[in-house]
């Protein structure tokens, strides 16, 4: 199990492809550091938004879908991993002010089109409703210059609302 | 509506609730902030005018009643984060609230929230030409507003001229660099603005649903009122008027 706390268990042909793709000589999943894995999202995450690129264009319905999406390669997204870490072992103040001061610094930075990207590409399914709320809060000011928050909330009110739908409207009435 | 009367204590430390807000009598005049857990330790802010670059406190040493607000706990967690980073961005500089020179205390409260700044945290006023500042219960209501709570319904809030030009004749400032802030907050009072009072947030945080109203914050504001005036004297305790333990803070 890597850090980030999933399993990575590949056939041999699967290394041939992510050999080629990724430029490394990885040949066994614990070859895969962060930044390959880092890369691969990326590449998974460029084919995703195609696709979701055409659905829209002949005229599908653009849906979020739920799963790990692209890290953008050029910004260190690396605590990405440690905030999931933080959240699976239940380490939540630590979770709460890494997002805080991560999102805090990307904003103030100017970055927003980097902040965008990390609100589509971070996996809300391993995130909890804790730090959901705090990443429509820290974000909520700004909300003008992310075009992604939107649907970043409206998958978080669907991923509440799974077991409390009543939750979901509380949480969201003052943060969406 | 959570009954603000009880026969007992709890501490705080001890309570279920991540975070609440406080009230006490300091000086003789009505005080309020936030307690809040982090790291199964107590934290608390208050804003106080007066005490001279040092508006922004993170102890609370005043006793009192607590109350934690009817919201669900994500929020309430969202709270004592909130709490941390404004104490870290002012700590140091202290400066006098937020910036807001030459007006860092106004009465009114127009909905105002905390929001991420450059490397720190600030204050938005919403955007509204009357709002020029905080109280330490706008203070308050801002952190609570930051972190998804919203505890009044301010647009129901009735102007009461007469009773806050006469608050402003008690307060009282050391810092001698604000002459100018008293006839300033008289003529704010004059002009009729929604100041919400201490004992109206800690009335707020007795009822549900929020946002609560103008009326009903001050009917149990008024009852919470009642229990703090009750309280033993020095009031070192921190006691919660729905529950009900011996306590302290």
């Amino acid at each position: 199990m890597n850090p980030a706390g999933f399993v990575f268990a590949p056939s041999s042909n699967v290394f041939v492809q992510l050999r080629a793709l990724t430029g490394t000589s990885i040949t066994q999943g614990r070859d895969l550091g962060r930044d390959v894995r880092r890369r691969l999202d990326y590449l998974v995450g460029l084919s995703t938004e195609a696709l979701r690129l055409v659905q829209a264009l002949l005229g599908g319905v653009w849906r979020n879908q739920a799963g790990p999406r692209a890290l953008p390669i050029g910004v260190d997204f690396s605590w990405v991993d440690d905030l999931y870490l933080a959240v699976a072992h239940a380490r939540r103040e630590e979770a709460g002010e890494l997002i805080f001061e991560k999102v805090d610094d990307l904003l103030h930075s100017n970055k927003m089109r980097e902040c965008n990207d990390l609100l589509r590409a971070i996996d809300l399914r391993r995130l909890d409703s804790y730090m959901m709320v705090v990443l429509m809060s820290v974000t909520r000011a700004a909300t003008d210059h992310l075009p992604y928050r939107s649907f970043m909330v409206e998958r978080i009110r669907e991923i509440i609302a799974e077991t409390d739908p009543k939750k979901a409207d509380r949480l969201l009435a003052n943060l969406a | 509506m959570t009954e603000p009367v009880s026969e007992s204590m709890v501490q705080f430390a001890d309570s279920e609730a991540p975070a609440a807000a406080v009230i006490a009598r300091v000086d003789g005049a009505l005080h309020t902030g936030v307690l809040y857990k982090w790291n199964k330790k107590v934290g608390a802010v208050h804003m106080r005018i007066g005490v001279p670059v040092n508006n922004v406190h993170n102890e609370w040493g005043y006793g009192g009643l607590w109350m934690a607000p009817d919201a669900d706990d994500e929020m309430m967690y969202n709270v004592g984060l909130w709490c941390r980073r404004i104490y870290a961005s002012f700590k140091d500089s202290k400066p006098l609230p937020f910036g807001m020179d030459p007006l860092p205390y106004a009465l009114g409260y127009y909905g105002a929230k905390f929001i991420e700044g450059k490397k720190s945290v600030k204050l938005s006023l919403e955007q509204n030409e009357r709002a020029q500042g905080l109280t330490c219960a706008s203070f308050v209501l801002g952190i609570f507003k930051s972190a998804g709570i919203r505890l009044v319904e301010e647009s129901t809030w009735v102007p009461r001229p007469e009773e806050d030009i006469d608050f402003v004749k008690t307060l009282r400032f050391s810092d001698t660099k604000l002459p100018e802030l008293r006839p300033a907050l008289r003529a704010e009072a004059e002009s009729g603005i929604p100041r919400v009072r201490p004992e109206e947030v800690m009335g707020a945080c007795c009822s549900s649903p929020l946002p609560v109203h103008f009326e009903q914050c001050r009917e149990q504001g008024q009852r919470v009122l009642k229990i703090l005036e009750g309280l033993p004297i020095p009031q070192r305790v921190i006691m919660t008027p729905q529950n009900v333990n011996p306590a302290g803070v």
